[in-house]
């Protein structure tokens, strides 16, 4: 009886293929049980230890049928709901599947067709071992160490592009500041010019009134018979407002 | 202002034509008609100083500065305004400002009695008749609430009427309030305002002439 709970305990389990399988908290995803613990064991510090230095995130998937989407289809699904880091990769295996292990990767900013094209060789190296799982513990080492130089690499290219676009943005800035600064001397210079040139092309000088001024004689318009004075029309009148203001706020005394 | 003073007027020979600055009409103070000639009798309503003297029969006073018949400006208020008044005069030597108060009744025509009171009121001593050319006149009815102004020939050649109508308005808001000092102490600074616009556009005028 023990021997058939041992045994059902390996017995592995699968998955629904509708469903997303939720992260595992390892790196290893083993529903097919076809590694031992001390394998996983194993295996997961060295996974731990690639997110942490290289943020590369590398997980093993096994099932123990093909899934009804295709290996391929249903790693890169995984690997894009888990990854937490800017690269990533899973090696899917159904045991016993003569096709053998199945390699999907990704990384941000890298081109995607670099990242197949390097996966597939790192695979091809890691095939040379004699079994399946030499092949696969292979398989992810090669990755892994693919995707690290290319990671590396992309990250000094981004680097190296941020500081040259920071250097030509400064340079940039720079320039449109002396632009603006030239511009603006321009325009004040035009015009102070335009001020000289009104006050001495034009010939007119603003002149102020003098502190004492004597008008000039005037022949008078002696009229009406008077001797000093004709008179005016200038006149004003506050009566017809008063009365217009007064009428106002009796119409409100009124209202009220 | 700058520091340049013209100089006495003995020295300027030249005489100018009075429509050459602002007098190019001339206003009946009686009927208020305006016309472009100048005559010895109102074309429109016949008037003229005979009428004026017939009208007013009384016995006229000396023209000076105050003449405060309806006792509206006590000592203290005088002063104030005597200090701007003075300032005015010292700036334009020639101009003087006379100010009334009356309380006329209604048919006489303020303008009409500015009008008898610049022709028929005495000389102050020490004033000749020249001077009284250069007075304005200002009357002042507090009890009908109505304002006239009347300029000598020689000064009215430089004076604007639009201009100094305008300034006669803005006494009118302290007038219904019967701020009397506010009134008069707004219309003056608003002369000195005027006369010294006037000078810079006569200087003007004299320089391309």
């Amino acid at each position: 009886m023990l021997a058939t709970v041992a045994q059902a305990q390996d017995i592995g389990f699968d998955v629904d293929d509708s469903v997303i399988p939720q992260r595992p908290p390892s790196h290893i995803f083993d529903p097919a049980k076809w590694l031992s613990p001390d394998e996983e064991d194993r295996i997961q510090n060295e996974l731990a230890r690639e997110l942490r230095d290289h943020e590369i995130d590398i997980y093993i998937v096994t099932r123990a049928k093909q899934p009804v989407q295709g290996a391929k289809t249903y790693a890169r699904t995984l690997g894009e709901t888990w990854s937490r880091a800017p690269v990533w990769c899973v090696i899917f295996y159904v045991p016993g599947d003569p096709s053998g292990f199945h390699v999907q990767a990704a990384g941000l900013g890298l081109d995607p067709a670099r990242v197949n094209r390097a996966v597939a060789e790192a695979s091809k190296r890691a095939r040379r071992e004699m079994n399946e799982k030499d092949r696969v513990m292979a398989a992810w080492s090669e990755c892994a160490e693919v995707l690290r130089f290319m990671h590396n690499a992309r990250d000094l290219s981004v680097d190296a592009v941020v500081e040259k676009q920071n250097e030509l943005r400064g340079e940039w800035i720079s320039k449109e500041k002396w632009k603006r600064i030239i511009m603006v001397g321009l325009i004040g210079l035009v015009v102070v010019l335009a001020a000289v040139a009104y006050y001495f092309f034009t010939g007119r000088q603003k002149k102020k009134c003098p502190a004492v001024y004597h008008f000039p004689d005037t022949a008078w318009r002696r009229r009406y018979q008077a001797p000093f004075s004709g008179g005016g029309g200038v006149v004003a009148n506050s009566r017809h407002k008063k009365e217009r203001v007064t009428v106002q706020s009796e119409a409100a005394e009124k209202e009220s | 202002m700058t520091d340049q003073d013209n100089k006495a007027p003995r020295e300027k020979k030249k005489v100018f034509p009075a429509r050459m600055f602002k007098r190019a009409t001339v206003v009946c103070p009686s009927c208020l008609v305006r016309f472009k000639e100048h005559a010895d009798q109102c074309p429109n309503c016949q008037f003229d100083a005979h009428r004026s003297v017939e009208q007013f029969q009384f016995d006229p006073p000396v023209m000076q500065r105050w003449m405060d018949n309806a006792k509206v400006f006590g000592a203290p208020v005088r002063q104030e305004i005597d200090q701007i008044i003075d300032r005015l005069t010292k700036q334009f030597p020639q101009v003087s400002l006379s100010i009334c108060t009356v309380e006329l009744d209604d048919p006489i025509s303020l303008s009409e009695f500015g009008f008898w009171m610049m022709n028929a009121c005495r000389l102050e001593d020490g004033q000749n008749s020249d001077q009284r050319s250069w007075t304005i006149l200002l009357l002042i009815d507090v009890k009908r609430g109505l304002l006239s102004l009347t300029p000598g020939y020689a000064i009215e050649a430089f004076m604007d009427d639009a201009d100094w109508q305008e300034a006669l308005k803005m006494m009118v808001p302290d007038m219904i309030a019967r701020d009397y000092r506010l009134s008069l102490k707004g219309f003056v600074k608003d002369a000195v305002q005027l006369l010294r616009k006037s000078a810079q556009e006569v200087m003007q005028s004299v320089k391309h002439n």
